[in-house]
Formats: structure tokens, C-alpha cells, sequence
């Protein structure tokens, strides 16, 4: 009978003492997220800068138009292609280099949240431990007899400790490890931050760079023309058909011819420039389509790092006041009215059933 | 006296400007989209000037961006050592969960639990009157009786404590 109150006290000890283990299996699969979206907006950016490497050689053996702007939309700075050529080349190693070492950084993180993930979901799995040991200590039970008589009551009981201690271990070494990297984390959460804000930069100047290579191949003047001829602005666009239609009868045949060509350059604007205008278009609104995406991209992981590391500050703060033994305050609020009755009831049935024994 | 477009253009100008204070990209294209549509339709030299004021306000503290990322990637790397060692802890500390560690020496195990056990076995000597709260459903009695037991309790914990260590 004694034994059965001696589990059932253990129980009521464990019952109070046990504050849930968080499941930290979603908080370690955003620092996978987090590195894995990096690592691919990196790789992005890496294959545009390599894109851009090349245009600035193509646009230096071409002798693209140099009038484009670059940071500054303004047709007084002209583009030096060779310089582009050095530059670009020169920040596609930087940026190598450096994404090199942001991965090194994030992978470090992501091992670090899955081992403490694991150690929060490893909280469970005391009882099966004690499985093994219960036999060991059955095989020894010579031994194990001189201390406390009843082997298969100390199974039991070592059963439910290992069980219910394993949880408060876990929870003891999840609150030591957290509470001793909570500071790391928050730098890292910081610096990256930072690094995506500084990505926004990079993408910025990429963005100016891939416009003005656009403008540069298609001719920035030729394109400003071109669009005044769609939006009809264009005094000289209208101007000859005026003259082709009113005053025709009045011109001489050299006039005559050069109102034909000028006609007929218009036509052929209209039928055939128009056109690359639109493609031209196209091309600035898919560049600003993918700076738009990879800026926001890089928004959301600086955003999605401050939420990972304070889910990280409150899951270390919880078991630190109140994970393991420290669960027994008062003011972590298990002695709970609802907790004390099934506790009742529970004792309330093993004393009935020891009373009939 | 001001024109149409240059009202505009000014307007878009100075949307731009908050929305870059504010990183939002939205408000940010749209702005910037907004200006750049109307600037070819502000006179002279007004276009010129909004035109620079654009300019300082996208190269604005950029310097060398890519410079900048490399160093701020440095931070990032130099934190690696850091999470190593907390994931080396972590792992560490659930390699030493379970009771095996404490198997080696069965005579170890045994003399912790015959603690637990005699605790346990002294806290029972309140059991009666905690018996009597817990039947009567007495919630306040049953708590003043857990506040006597404590020092029993305390002796359990102890105990437990050593099985820790």
C-alpha cells in the first residue's frame, strides 16, 4: 500500500512540477527558412551580377548609348562602360565572397535551433530510456534488493521518475542553453537585419545598373522618341500629314519627296519602332518586377529574424522561471484549481483501492 | 507660378522621400513610378532641379553598397563559432538526459531512489489530513496542507537534485 502512495506522491510532485515543453519544431524550421531564402536571394542576385558583367562587356564592344542615367536620371552623366566593366567585375567577387560568409553564419544558426529542438522534443522520450535500465536493473536485482526490497515496485517508480525527470532536465538544460545564447542570437538577428538592409541597397544599385544597360542597348534619345510618337506629342509626327493634306498643292516636288520620306519614316516608326518601344517596356517593368520581389524578399527574412529570435528570448525566459523544478512556483501558475482535483481524484481512487486490499 | 506637372512631380517627390524613410517598398515604386512619368512634362529648369533632388535622394548614404555587404557578412560569419558551440551544448545536454549515465553504477541509481523513497515515505506522515482535505474537496486545506508538506517536499526535490548532478 505504502508504495502506492509513494507513486502517487511522485505523481502529485510531477503533476505540479511539470510545465509543458514548447514545441520548438516550427521556430527551428524558420531559421531553415530563413537561411534557405537567403541562400536563394543571394544565388539571384549572384546570377544577375554575373549578367551584368557581361552586358557591360558586350555594351563596351558595341559602344552602347553612354547618355543613360545611372543612380542619378540624369542625361548629363554618361556611363563609362569600361569602368562598369571593372566595377561590376570587382563587386561580383565582393558579393561572392560575402555570401560565402552570410551562408557560414546561417548554417551555424540552423544546426544550433535543430539541436535545441531536438533537446525539446527529446523531453518526452524518459520513460522509454527507463525501459532498458529497468531491465538492467532487473538482471542486477541482487544488488538493487539490498537497498530497496520489491523490484518490480522500483521499476515502477524508476520507470515514472526517469519518465517525468527526463522532461525536467530537458527543460533545465533548454533554459541553460538558451538563456547562454540568447545574446548571440540577438546579434544575429540584428546583424542580419543589417545585411538585409544593406541587400536593399545592392539590389537599388543593381536595379539602376540593369535600367541604364537597358536604356543603353535600346538608345535612351531613340526610346524618349519613340514614346512621344506613341503618346502623339510630337509636333513633327502630326506636322507632315498636315502639310500632306492641306497644303500639298502648294509644294514643290523637292518638298514634295520630303514629306514622303518624312511620312514614311513615321509609318515606319508607327509600324515597326512602336513595337521595340513596347518590348523596351517590357524589359524596364521585368527589371522592376524583380527588384521589387528580391527588395521585398529581403524585407521579410530582416523582418522574419527579429520574430525567430524573440520566440527564441521567450521560450528561454519561460524555462528559466519556470521550466523543470521551477515549474513548483506559485507563479507559474500549475497549482492550478483543475490541477489540485485530478490530483484529489487520483489519490482519492488509489487510497480506496489500497483500502479494499 | 507653378505649373500642373510640377505640383505633381513635387508631390510624388516628396511621397518618395517619406516612403524611402520608411522602407516601404509599395509606397516606394509607387512614388518613384509617379515621378518619373510626369518629369518629362515639368518645364524647365524646374525639371533639372527636381531631377538632382531625385538623384541625392536614391544615391542618398549608399556609398559603396557592396563593400558595405561584405563587411556586414564578416558579422554574420564571426557568429558561426558562437552557434556552434551552443548547438555542441545542446547536444551535450541531451546525450546526458536520460538515467543510462547514471547506470554505469547501478549502486548510484539505487541509493538516489532509496532517498526518493524514504522523502517520499516521510511526507507521508501529513498524508491523513491531506487525505481528509482531498475528500471534503476542501481546496484551501489541501493548499495549507501542501504549504506543510513543503519541507518533505523539499527533501524529494533534494533528492531528485542529487540524481541531477
Amino acid at each position: 500500500m505504502k508504495n502506492k502512495y509513494i507513486l502517487s506522491l511522485i505523481m502529485t510532485i510531477f503533476m505540479f512540477g511539470c510545465t509543458a515543453t514548447p514545441d520548438l519544431s516550427n521556430w527551428s524550421k524558420t531559421s531553415e527558412d530563413i537561411r534557405d531564402s537567403m541562400v536563394k536571394s543571394q544565388s539571384d542576385i549572384k546570377s544577375n551580377l554575373s549578367q551584368l558583367v557581361s552586358i557591360s562587356k558586350l555594351a563596351q564592344n558595341e559602344g552602347w548609348d553612354s547618355t543613360c542615367a545611372t543612380t542619378t536620371f540624369n542625361p548629363a552623366v554618361h556611363v563609362n562602360w569600361q569602368t562598369a566593366q571593372q566595377d561590376w567585375t570587382r563587386n561580383q567577387k565582393l558579393y561572392a565572397t560575402a555570401s560565402a560568409d552570410v551562408e557560414l553564419g546561417l548554417n551555424a544558426m540552423v544546426l544550433y535551433a535543430q539541436a535545441v529542438n531536438e533537446l525539446a522534443a527529446s523531453s518526452g522520450t524518459g520513460e522509454e530510456a527507463a525501459e532498458g535500465i529497468v531491465k538492467s536493473i532487473k538482471s542486477i536485482g541482487s544488488l538493487l534488493g539490498a537497498a530497496i526490497p520489491g523490484i518490480d515496485t522500483t521499476g515502477k517508480v524508476f520507470k515514472l521518475i526517469s519518465e517525468k525527470w527526463t522532461n525536467i532536465k530537458a527543460q533545465d538544460s533548454l533554459a541553460e542553453t538558451m538563456t547562454a545564447m540568447q545574446s548571440n542570437v540577438d546579434t544575429l538577428a540584428t546583424a542580419l537585419k543589417n545585411q538585409t538592409s544593406v541587400q536593399i541597397s545592392v539590389i537599388d544599385k543593381m536595379f539602376d545598373m540593369s535600367k541604364a544597360a537597358i536604356q543603353g542597348r535600346y538608345g535612351n534619345e531613340r526610346m524618349c522618341f519613340y514614346q512621344r510618337v506613341e503618346n502623339r506629342l510630337y509636333k513633327e509626327v502630326e506636322e507632315p500629314f498636315r502639310v500632306f493634306n492641306i497644303e500639298w498643292d502648294n509644294k514643290d516636288d523637292a518638298q514634295k519627296k520630303a514629306t514622303k520620306t518624312v511620312i514614311a519614316s513615321n509609318l515606319i516608326i508607327d509600324q515597326f519602332g512602336v513595337p521595340i518601344y513596347h518590348k523596351y517596356l517590357e524589359e524596364i517593368r521585368v527589371l522592376k518586377a524583380w527588384e521589387t520581389k528580391n527588395k521585398q524578399q529581403a524585407k521579410m527574412i530582416g523582418e522574419a529574424a527579429t520574430v525567430w529570435a524573440s520566440i527564441h528570448n521567450t521560450v528561454a525566459n519561460e524555462m528559466a522561471s519556470c521550466g523543470g523544478l521551477r515549474s513548483l512556483y506559485s507563479h507559474c501558475g500549475n497549482w492550478t484549481l483543475e490541477n489540485i482535483k485530478i490530483v484529489r481524484d487520483r489519490l482519492k481512487s488509489l487510497s480506496d483501492s489500497a483500502d479494499n486490499e | 507660378m507653378a505649373n500642373k506637372h510640377e505640383l505633381t512631380a513635387l508631390r510624388y517627390l516628396n511621397d518618395y522621400a517619406k516612403a524611402l524613410n520608411t522602407d516601404d517598398f509599395q509606397d516606394d515604386d509607387i512614388a518613384e513610378n509617379g515621378f518619373l512619368d510626369v518629369i518629362d512634362l515639368v518645364q524647365q529648369p524646374k525639371r533639372d532641379e527636381f531631377i538632382t533632388i531625385y538623384g541625392n535622394l536614391k544615391s542618398e548614404n549608399k556609398g559603396d553598397v557592396f563593400s558595405a555587404y561584405a563587411n556586414a557578412a564578416k558579422q554574420l560569419a564571426s557568429l558561426k563559432k558562437e552557434f556552434e558551440l551552443g548547438k555542441i551544448k545542446a547536444k551535450k545536454a541531451q546525450s546526458s538526459l536520460f538515467f543510462p549515465a547514471l547506470a554505469k553504477d547501478m549502486a548510484a541509481v539505487a541509493a538516489s531512489l532509496s532517498a526518493v523513497k524514504k522523502a517520499a515515505e516521510d511526507m507521508l506522515d501529513n498524508l491523513d489530513e491531506a487525505k481528509a482535505a482531498f475528500d471534503s474537496g476542501d481546496v484551501q486545506a489541501l493548499f495549507d496542507e501542501a504549504q506543510e508538506s513543503k519541507s518533505s517536499l523539499d527533501a524529494i526535490l533534494d533528492a531528485l537534485s542529487q540524481l541531477k548532478s
